[in-house]
C-alpha cells in the first residue's frame, strides 16, 4: 500500500490505477458495514468513510505527505461507488417488469436530489475544460472534503479552491438544467 | 468551448460576481467589449450561480437500502425487521392459487460477494431438505436484480422464546420441557450436518399453540465465508455473522465451528430462559438463583473447551430429562471425576483415602474456582479484541501524532488523527464501561484533542473554545476515575494536570477568576502528592503549577501573593535542577518563573528589579537555545523575555538597548511563523513583537517605520481573530496596534463586506490621536507593559 502510494505520488498513473480498486473495495466494505448498522446513531458521511479507509489503509510508516494523494484517489473511488450505484438503479427503473424496485434510495435525501449519473457525465465534460475543477468537485461533493482538505490535496490555496468551486458549480448547475 | 475560452469566461464571471447585482449587466457589457458569445456565456453562468444555492453543498450520501415492493416472484407486504445480515420482509407468492405467506431475508449490501453466492448455491439444497416440525423451512432463494442474494422461508408468527416464557408465566419444569423440544430440533439439524451458528431468542419463535420454531438454520454459514489467515482489522468481526452474547469462545476467536457451538448457545439460552439473564450477567450470583443441578448442566453446556461440553444437543436434552425425573444428572458425575482426576494428577503420592478427605474439604472451593475461571476466561476473550483495537487507536493517537506533531504544517493532519482515534476510543469506552484503562485512554485522548484545538505547547488550530470543551470532558472522566476507591496517586496526579491545563486555557480566553480556581485545585492536589513523592516529575509539575497560579494572581492584581507563589515555583525548579543539573525542563522552568517575577516587579512599579530578573532569565534562555538551536520553544521563550527586557530598558530611558532587544525578539518569532504558516500562536507572537518594536521606533523618532509595524500587527491579529474569535491575546495585540500606530485607511470593498465590518468592529477609530503620536506615553519609571499579552510568554502556558 505504501509503495503504491509512493508511486502514485511520484506521478505513476498505473500505480493510481492499481490503487483505486483497493480503495474502492475498502470504501465499499466500510459503507456496507455502516449500512449494517454498526454505527447506529451516526450519520454516515463520505468524509467519515474516507477517513476510516485512511485509518485502515495507511501504513503507519507512510510518509504523511501522501495523505493528500490518498484523499484525491479516495474521492475518485467514492465517486465511482456512488455513480455506479445510481446507474444500476436507474437501469432497473428503465428495465421495468422483471423486477421493480422503487427508486427511493438515491433520491431519498435532499443532498442527493442531484442526478448523480448526469452529474458524472457533466463532470467528464468539465474535466476536458479544467481537470482540476472536476477533481475539486469530486473531492468536495463525493468525498465530502472541506475547503482546506481539498486545497491540501490539490496543492493550491484555499482561495483558489473557493474561486474554482464557485465557477465549477455555476457551470455544472447550468449543465444540469438548473440555470435560467 | 476550449480550456482557454473557459478561463477567459471565468475571469469575467468572477469579476462580475463581486459586483452588486444591479451593476453586473453594465459591467458585463463593458468587459465583453462586443464579444457577444462571451457576454451570453457569463450572463447565463451568473444566472445559474444565482440559483445554485445549496447545489452540491451537502456531500453526496452513500446509498441506503431501497424499500422494496417486489422480490423475485413475491409481493412484499411489509418489512418485518432488519438485523446484522439483512432485512426481513413479509411477502406473498403472487401467482399461485392459494396465497402463501413467506418471510424473505434480503442480504445486506456488502455481503453480496462472489464467495457468498457460491456457498449459497452449494448449501441451498441441503437446507431445503431440512424438514422438521420445529424448524422453519427454507423454500426458495435467488438474487434480486441489484445482485443481492435473498432467501425465502416459511413465515412464522410467534413470540421469541424468552418473552413467551415470561408472558405465559411458565414454571421451571414447563420451561425445561419447552427447551427440550428446541434441543430435539437442533439435534435433528445436526444429524443432517447443518449447524445453526446463531441460536438466540430472536431466532426461536413460539407459535400460539406453544410449539417452538427455529428460524434461519444454517443461514449464518451461507453468509459467512470462512475467514482464514485473517489479520486484525478494525471492522474484521463484522464479517462474521453471530450474536456476541450467544457466541461460543471458538466462534469469537474465528475458529472452526462444530455442533458444539450450537450446544454452547443452547446453554446460554437455557440459563436465560430459566433466570431471565444470560450467564455471567451478574457473576457470582448464578449459583444462588439456579438449582444446583441446572446450574451444573448450564455449566457443562457452556464450557469454554468445545470437547468438554455435551457431545450433542440430544445429550443436553437427556440430562435435562434426568433432572425432571429426579435422577442424578450426568454433568455432576462428570464434574466430580474431572475434579478428582485433576486432583490425583497433581498429588500422585497421596493415598486415595487422604485424597477423599481433602476432596470433601476443597470441593466447594474448587467449584467456586471453576466458576471464576470460566467467567475470567470468557471475559479475557471478549476483552482481547477490544484490547487490540484500543492499542491500535492508542498508538495512532500517541506515536503517530507525536511523530508528526513537530512537522511544520501538520496541524490539520494532527487534528484529524486525534479525532479519529477519539471516535474509536469513545466507542470502546462505551463497550467496556467501567474499565478504568479505557476511560483513562479516553481522557488522554480528549486532552490531546484540546491540545491540537487550541492549547498546549505545540502548534494549534486556534480554537480555544473547542479546546476548553474537550478539556472539561477529560476532566469529568478523570474526576470519576479519581473517585473510585482503588484510585491511586497517579490518578490524582493526572487530575491535577488536567486542572492545570484547563486553567491555562481559561486564562487564554481571559476568564481569570475561573482560571485561578482551577489553578488552586491543581496546586492543592500536587502539594499533597509531593508530600510523599519527591521525584523530579512531581517537583517539576508543582513548579509549573505554582507558576501558573502566581501569574493569575498577578493578573488579578494580587502582587504580593503572586511574588510569594512564584517564589515557591522558583524554589521547586531550583531543587529539581540541583538534583540533576542536566535537567533542561528544570532550567527552563526556573528561567520562566524568574522571568515571571520580573513581570510582577514591573507591575508593582519596580523597574530596576524587573530588569535585573529579566536579564537573569534571558541569560538562561540563551544558553538553552545555544545547546539546542532548532528548538522552537526556546526560541519563543527567548523572544518573549527579550521583548520584556526591551520594554524595561525603554521604561528606564535606554532606547538604543530597547531597539536591539526588540529586533532580536521579532527576528526569532518571524522564524517560527515562517516554519508553520498555520500556527496561530506564532502569528500572535509576531504581532506582539512587531508592536513592541513599533513602539520603540516611535520613541526613537522613526514614525514611518512604527506605522508599518503596527499595521502589520493589526493585519496578523485580525487574521487570527477571524479563525478564533475567543483569542484574547490576538484581541489585545490588535488593540495595541490601534493605539500604537494609526492603521492606514483601506477603502471599503464591496466584495469583502465581512472583512470591512470586522475591521470597523474591532478597531475603534481614535479621534484626537494622530499618526506619529507614537505609542502610549510612558512616563519614566512608570510601569511598562509586561509580557501579558502573549500566551507562550509564561511558564503558565507551557
Amino acid at each position: 500500500m505504501t509503495l503504491l502510494l509512493q508511486e502514485w505520488s511520484g506521478g505513476d498513473s498505473s500505480a493510481a490505477d492499481r490503487l483505486l480498486p483497493v480503495l474502492y473495495d475498502e470504501l465499499h466494505r466500510i459503507a456496507a458495514g455502516a449500512l449494517r448498522g454498526e454505527r447506529r446513531g451516526h450519520t454516515l458521511q463520505p468524509t467519515a468513510l474516507v477517513n476510516e479507509a485512511w485509518m485502515k489503509l495507511a501504513d503507519q510508516n507512510a510518509p504523511w505527505k501522501n495523505r493528500a494523494h490518498f484523499l484525491g484517489v479516495a474521492a475518485q473511488a467514492m465517486r465511482r461507488i456512488l455513480v455506479d450505484h445510481a446507474r444500476r438503479k436507474s437501469a432497473q427503473k428503465r428495465g421495468g417488469d422483471a423486477l421493480r424496485v422503487t427508486l427511493a434510495d438515491v433520491a431519498a435525501t435532499e443532498s442527493n436530489e442531484v442526478d448523480l449519473v448526469r452529474l458524472d457525465d457533466a463532470l467528464e465534460k468539465l474535466a476536458a475544460l479544467d481537470e482540476r475543477q472536476a477533481k475539486m468537485v469530486t473531492m468536495r461533493f463525493f468525498a465530502g472534503l472541506t475547503v482546506d482538505e481539498t486545497a491540501e490535496a490539490l496543492g493550491v490555496s484555499e482561495k483558489t479552491v473557493k474561486r474554482d468551486w464557485a465557477a465549477a458549480k455555476a457551470w455544472l448547475h447550468r449543465e444540469l438544467g438548473g440555470g435560467r | 468551448m476550449t480550456p482557454e475560452r473557459w478561463r477567459e469566461i471565468q475571469l469575467v464571471f468572477h469579476e462580475a460576481l463581486e459586483r452588486p447585482r444591479a451593476e453586473r449587466a453594465g459591467f458585463l457589457a463593458a468587459a465583453a467589449a462586443g464579444d457577444a458569445e462571451l457576454e451570453t456565456e457569463v450572463a447565463s453562468l451568473l444566472a445559474s450561480a444565482d440559483g445554485d444555492e445549496g447545489f452540491l453543498e451537502t456531500p453526496a450520501r452513500p446509498p441506503e437500502e431501497a424499500p422494496r415492493s417486489r422480490i423475485g416472484p413475491y409481493d412484499v407486504v411489509r418489512e418485518i425487521g432488519h438485523g446484522g445480515m439483512g432485512t426481513v420482509f413479509l411477502a406473498m407468492r403472487a401467482d399461485e392459487q392459494f396465497r402463501k405467506r413467506v418471510a424473505i431475508k434480503v442480504v445486506r449490501r456488502g455481503m453480496d460477494t462472489k464467495a457468498v453466492l457460491r456457498r449459497f448455491r452449494q448449501e441451498r439444497q441441503i437446507l431445503a431438505g431440512l424438514e422438521h416440525p420445529n424448524i422453519a423451512r427454507l423454500l426458495d432463494g435467488g438474487n434480486t436484480e441489484d445482485s443481492l442474494p435473498y432467501l425465502v422461508m416459511e413465515y412464522v408468527e410467534g413470540e421469541p422464546v424468552t418473552t413467551w416464557c415470561v408472558s405465559r408465566g411458565l414454571g421451571a419444569r414447563e420451561k425445561v420441557a419447552l427447551f427440550r423440544t428446541i434441543c430435539a430440533a437442533v439435534h435433528f439439524a445436526h444429524q443432517n450436518l447443518v449447524v445453526h451458528r446463531d441460536l438466540k431468542p430472536g431466532n426461536i419463535l413460539v407459535a400460539e399453540g406453544g410449539a417452538p420454531k427455529l428460524l434461519d438454520f444454517g443461514v449464518a454459514k451461507l453468509l459467512n465465508p470462512e475467514v482464514s489467515g485473517q489479520t486484525l482489522d478494525l471492522t474484521g468481526a463484522s464479517l462474521r455473522v453471530f450474536t456476541p452474547e450467544y457466541a461460543s469462545p471458538e466462534q469469537i476467536r474465528g475458529e472452526r465451528i462444530t455442533t458444539a457451538t450450537d450446544v454452547y448457545a443452547l446453554g446460554v439460552l437455557l440459563h436465560e430462559i430459566l433466570t431471565g439473564r444470560r450467564p455471567g450477567a451478574e457473576p457470582g450470583r448464578t449459583k444462588r438463583t439456579l438449582p444446583a443441578d441446572l446450574d451444573t448442566i448450564v455449566g457443562k453446556a457452556t464450557r469454554p473447551e468445545p470437547a468438554r461440553r455435551y457431545a450433542s444437543a440430544e445429550q443436553l436434552s437427556e440430562d435435562l430429562r434426568r433432572y425432571l425425573e429426579g435422577l442424578p444428572v450426568k454433568a455432576r458425575r462428570d464434574t466430580f471425576s474431572y475434579r478428582a482426576g485433576r486432583f490425583f494428577g497433581r498429588h500422585k503420592a497421596s493415598t486415595a483415602a487422604a485424597a477423599l478427605v481433602v476432596l470433601s474439604l476443597v470441593g466447594g472451593i474448587l467449584a467456586t474456582a471453576r466458576q471464576a475461571r470460566i467467567a475470567r476466561a470468557e471475559r479475557e476473550r471478549a476483552d482481547r479484541r477490544l484490547e487490540d483495537v484500543r492499542k491500535l487507536a492508542g498508538s495512532f493517537l500517541f506515536e503517530f501524532h507525536d511523530a508528526i506533531a513537530t512537522l511544520p504544517g501538520s496541524t490539520p493532519a494532527r487534528e484529524l488523527v486525534v479525532r479519529r482515534a477519539l471516535e474509536y476510543l469513545g466507542t470502546l469506552a462505551k463497550e467496556a464501561s467501567g474499565d478504568p484503562a479505557a476511560e483513562r485512554d479516553l481522557a488522554d485522548a480528549y486532552e490531546r484533542l484540546a491540545e491540537v484545538e487550541g492549547g498546549g505547547s505545540g502548534p494549534n488550530l486556534g480554537d480555544t473554545k473547542g479546546a476548553i470543551t474537550s478539556l472539561r470532558t477529560a476532566l469529568a472522566i478523570r474526576e470519576a476515575l479519581t473517585a473510585r476507591p482503588e484510585a491511586g496517586a497517579r490518578e490524582r496526579e493526572s487530575l491535577a494536570v488536567s486542572h492545570g491545563i484547563l486553567s491555562k486555557l481559561l486564562l487564554k480566553s481571559w476568564e481569570l477568576e475561573p482560571a485561578r480556581e482551577e489553578g488552586r485545585k491543581a496546586v492543592a492536589l500536587l502539594e499533597e502528592i509531593a508530600r510523599t513523592d519527591s521525584s523530579a516529575r512531581v517537583t517539576l509539575r508543582l513548579g509549573g503549577t505554582y507558576h501558573n497560579l502566581g501569574l493569575l494572581e498577578d493578573l488579578l492584581g494580587q502582587r504580593q501573593d503572586a511574588l510569594a507563589t512564584l517564589g515557591k515555583s522558583t524554589a521547586a525548579y531550583a531543587a529539581a535542577a540541583a538534583a540533576k543539573p542536566g535537567n533542561v525542563d528544570a532550567r527552563r522552568g526556573l528561567a520562566l518563573a524568574t522571568y515571571e517575577r520580573a513581570s510582577v516587579y514591573n507591575h508593582s512599579g519596580d523597574l530596576p528589579a524587573a530588569r535585573a530578573e529579566a536579564e537573569k532569565a534571558v541569560a538562561v534562555y540563551e544558553s538553552l537555545l545555544a545547546n539546542d538551536p532548532g528548538n522552537g520553544r526556546f526560541k519563543m521563550d527567548l523572544a518573549m523575555a527579550l521583548h520584556d527586557l526591551a520594554e524595561f530598558a525603554s521604561g528606564l530611558k535606554n532606547v538604543p538597548e530597547a531597539l536591539v532587544r526588540h529586533r532580536r525578539a521579532l527576528g526569532l518569532v518571524e522564524e517560527l511563523a515562517a516554519a508553520d504558516p498555520r500556527d496561530a500562536r506564532a502569528r500572535v507572537a509576531v504581532a506582539y513583537c512587531a508592536n513592541g518594536l513599533g513602539e520603540s521606533l516611535s520613541m526613537s523618532g522613526d514614525s514611518a517605520g512604527a506605522v508599518a509595524l503596527h499595521a502589520r500587527a493589526a493585519r496578523l491579529s485580525e487574521a487570527v481573530l477571524a479563525a478564533d474569535p475567543a483569542n484574547a491575546y490576538a484581541r489585545r495585540n490588535l488593540a495595541r496596534a490601534g493605539t500604537g500606530g494609526r492603521r492606514p485607511l483601506a477603502p471599503p470593498r464591496a466584495a469583502d463586506p465581512v472583512g470591512s465590518r470586522r475591521g470597523a468592529r474591532l478597531v475603534r477609530p481614535r479621534p484626537g490621536r494622530l499618526a506619529g503620536d507614537g505609542p502610549r506615553p510612558q512616563a519614566p519609571g512608570r510601569r511598562c507593559r509586561g509580557p501579558r499579552a502573549h500566551p507562550e510568554s509564561h511558564g503558565a502556558l507551557r
